[in-house]
């Protein structure tokens, strides 16, 4: 046919979104994501105890194994910290070096290295143990507050006069490390929640749009509208118009819930925000953060909603009646459960599975995050846009050969064997056409 | 302007649903597809609106092909349909939006068409926005569609079962809108399975029976090539039995007289003369072309047996 396949995309696509943006489904679902991000800041603040009432709660840091390079008896300095947090803690002398540390023994100590240099002036070192009680917060917690208060601790024991001043006046660098037999431990966690955290969402956003999807085409073809839209929008055109609606919500949605994130963090920060983020976000977790692995994250969780819409739109294609969708979404329910169980699987089996980095269906959910924690290199996540390109591509080829004989059929819901059967009549009965 | 439909075949499978059906509207008119259920009336409308691909054939609008982007068609389906849960107004718009019309423009038309319709308060709810199509009768539904249908004031209006499911106040209403788009000189296809509706608008027919025209042509000259062949007589008397002596087609008699179909105007003047002759009282004798209805039954009757 003379007509032009994707006429109408754009009203399609205007008329889809305004519904969608209109509907009380999507009202409800955006205010409820709206809050959790407003209140998310306060909350993680409350769990993870970065909040100021909790500065009054005695560090699990009880004992500091110090070794005083610069020989101007911080130990006593340190013994007169009044701050309640830390007042508590025992300092005694210990005479290794830094790199001697292999182990420390209690369970609540940790060694700390003060050493000075005339070039870049003093710097803290602080080692914990992996099987201490201590752990990386409260290290960096505790450092912190030495760095900030170093100053004071240093004129206390030196004295006041003007040498001592220029001297204190010196920049104070600070490190932590961590001793003990390597384990992926807390940071492990980290990585693993993250990959589940974003499985979730991409999971969360793959089944309520592609429930939009098919609801809104079996929708039109159940009242029957669809006879009416045919006249002047080709199939094609009304399914990727739906698609981009559904996919332009999407985004004003994370835009709705980032500036809600946003205005939470400056109404609730107390620069707490921070502390927050470093716990969840471990350095080694961050590291992969590139502009261009968040590009090519982004591309396959878009490629990814294009695959999974196609699908969707092929589901409510399949039924007559719109109290049948839930019947014709079960494959897609499954592909979602399949592309979620995957991510959750390499997460905690904390093994590599590239072939789930590449498969069409569990790459959306999978290899966006380990590909921002710097796990899967950029050729696998190369390898994966091509991949789902070209399964974009035959899905097309595909919905486009049975998507007009599916709008216009109306009986029982097709089955997949259904429509890979109406392919292949559609496709004989091209190339018949051809021959004539 | 002209409208021409040439050996379109449609298959389903093996099924052939169209079988080189053909016609051609050179003026402005209505245009009847008739045929029982499955005849292939909606698929014939539907390859016309370019919905279907088709085997051979073609359809041409001025003599090029008819491409529902290029041409302004207006098209009422027989199984209406309307988004139950979005609201009138925003429905028209987007069909009016569909097919090209200006916002402001497509605003004025919902106005005068509700007006029209008798759907403004509808469409315009006092007060509130307006209302959804799924709280709205299947009457009032009907007309939204078929204002969606007008709303380009398209040049070509294509009407599946216009009238069905109307009460007579709103098929009247309907009526007077069809005439009024003859009257503008419209192109019109009209299916309908009311008889009397097609002979009071339509000038050609094509009478469809499993995927082929069993009949097609100006309905006024097929009429005629039938003859008048159905006689009404009503007498004072008991005729019976000159009744009797003729060997008519088919004779049944009710309270209001007789009804017969003869075989040939000669049967007819025959037995006026024979009655006449015996000083018979004759009340009422009407001679008459074949409705279209019994022209139908005629020719696709075999499909109820």
């Amino acid at each position: 046919m003379n007509r032009n396949e994707y006429s109408g995309l754009t009203k399609v696509f205007e008329f889809s979104f305004i519904q969608n943006i209109k509907s009380k489904m999507n009202i409800i679902v955006t205010c409820i994501l709206c809050v959790i991000a407003l209140l998310s800041v306060p909350v993680m603040g409350a769990v993870t105890g970065h909040n100021k009432s909790e500065d009054g709660k005695k560090s699990e840091i009880q004992n500091v194994l110090v070794y005083d390079e610069t020989g101007l008896g911080f130990i006593d300095g340190l013994n007169n910290i009044d701050y309640n947090k830390y007042s508590s803690i025992k300092y005694s002398e210990d005479n290794r070096a830094a790199d001697e540390v292999k182990k420390i023994e209690g369970e609540n100590d940790v060694y700390l290295n003060i050493s000075f240099d005339e070039a870049k002036g003093f710097s803290l070192f602080l080692i914990y143990d992996t099987k201490a009680k201590v752990d990386k917060n409260a290290a960096e917690e505790y450092i912190r507050y030495l760095e900030e208060n170093f100053k004071e601790i240093a004129a206390d024991i030196t004295g006041i006069d003007n040498d001592t001043l220029i001297f204190l006046k010196k920049e104070v660098e600070t490190e932590v490390h961590v001793t003990g037999e390597k384990s992926d431990g807390k940071d492990g966690m980290m990585f693993s929640n993250f990959v589940m955290a974003l499985a979730f969402i991409v999971t969360f956003i793959f089944a309520l749009s592609g429930e939009s999807i098919a609801t809104s085409i079996a929708t039109e073809k159940s009242t029957r509208v669809i006879e009416y839209l045919m006249v002047t929008i080709k199939p094609m055109a009304l399914i990727i118009g739906k698609i981009l609606a559904s996919l332009s919500v999407f985004l004003l949605q994370i835009i709705c819930v980032s500036t809600c994130f946003g205005v939470s963090q400056l109404v609730f920060g107390n620069n707490n925000t921070d502390k927050i983020i470093s716990e969840y976000f471990a350095s080694e977790m961050i590291k992969g953060i590139s502009v261009i692995n968040v590009l090519f994250a982004i591309i396959i969780v878009l490629e990814g909603f294009l695959l999974f819409g196609l699908f969707a739109g092929l589901a409510g294609a399949a039924v007559s009646r719109i109290e049948n969708i839930g019947e014709s979404m079960k494959i897609y329910s499954i592909m979602l459960i399949v592309g979620a169980y995957a991510a959750m699987f390499t997460s905690m089996a904390g093994k590599e599975y590239t072939f789930l980095y590449l498969f069409p269906i569990t790459s959306p959910f999978s290899t966006p995050a380990y590909l921002l924690l710097g796990r899967v290199s950029v050729i696998i996540a190369l390898i994966s846009v091509i991949i789902l390109a070209c399964c974009i591509f035959l899905m097309f080829k595909f919905v486009a050969s049975v998507y007009e004989s599916m709008i216009y059929y109306s009986g029982k819901t097709l089955s997949i064997k259904d429509i890979i059967l109406l392919a292949g009549k559609n496709s004989s009965h091209e190339v018949k056409g051809e021959e004539k | 302007m002209s409208l021409e439909v040439k050996n379109i075949v449609k298959k389903y499978g093996d099924k052939t649903v169209v079988d080189n059906l053909s016609f051609k509207m050179e003026n402005p008119g209505v245009y009847a597809l008739l045929g029982t259920n499955g005849a292939g009336k909606t698929t014939t409308i539907r390859i016309l609106l370019g919905m279907l691909d088709y085997e051979s054939g073609e359809v041409l609008w001025n003599n090029k092909r008819l491409s529902t982007f290029d041409v302004n068609v207006g098209y009422l389906a027989e199984e209406r349909g309307l988004y139950p849960r979005y609201t009138l107004m925003d429905q028209l718009l987007y069909f009016a939006k569909l097919k090209k019309v200006p916002v402001s423009e497509a605003k004025k038309r919902i106005k005068y068409w509700s007006e029209r319709l008798e759907v403004d308060k509808y469409v315009y709810k006092s007060g509130k926005k307006s209302s959804r199509a799924d709280q709205l009768s299947k009457g009032n539904q009907q007309k939204i569609q078929l204002m969606a249908a007008l709303i380009s004031e398209p040049e070509l209006l294509v009407l599946d079962e216009p009238l069905s499911g109307l009460d007579p106040v709103n098929s009247d209403l309907f009526k007077e809108i069809i005439k009024e788009e003859i009257a503008k000189e419209k192109y019109i296809i009209m299916s309908s399975h009311q008889m009397a509706t097609i002979e009071e608008f339509c000038s050609d027919i094509a009478i469809l029976d499993k995927g082929n025209v069993v009949l097609q042509g100006d309905l006024n000259e097929i009429k005629k090539s039938y003859g008048r062949i159905n006689l009404f007589l009503k007498c004072d008397n008991d005729i019976s039995k000159y009744i009797d002596k003729f060997d008519f087609e088919d004779v049944y008699f009710t309270p209001e007289g007789y009804h017969i179909k003869v075989k040939n105007d000669t049967q007819a003047l025959d037995i006026l003369k024979l009655l006449t002759e015996n000083n018979i009282d004759i009340v009422h004798f009407e001679r008459r072309e074949p409705s279209l209805h019994e022209i139908f039954v005629e020719k696709v009757g075999h499909a109820d047996e």
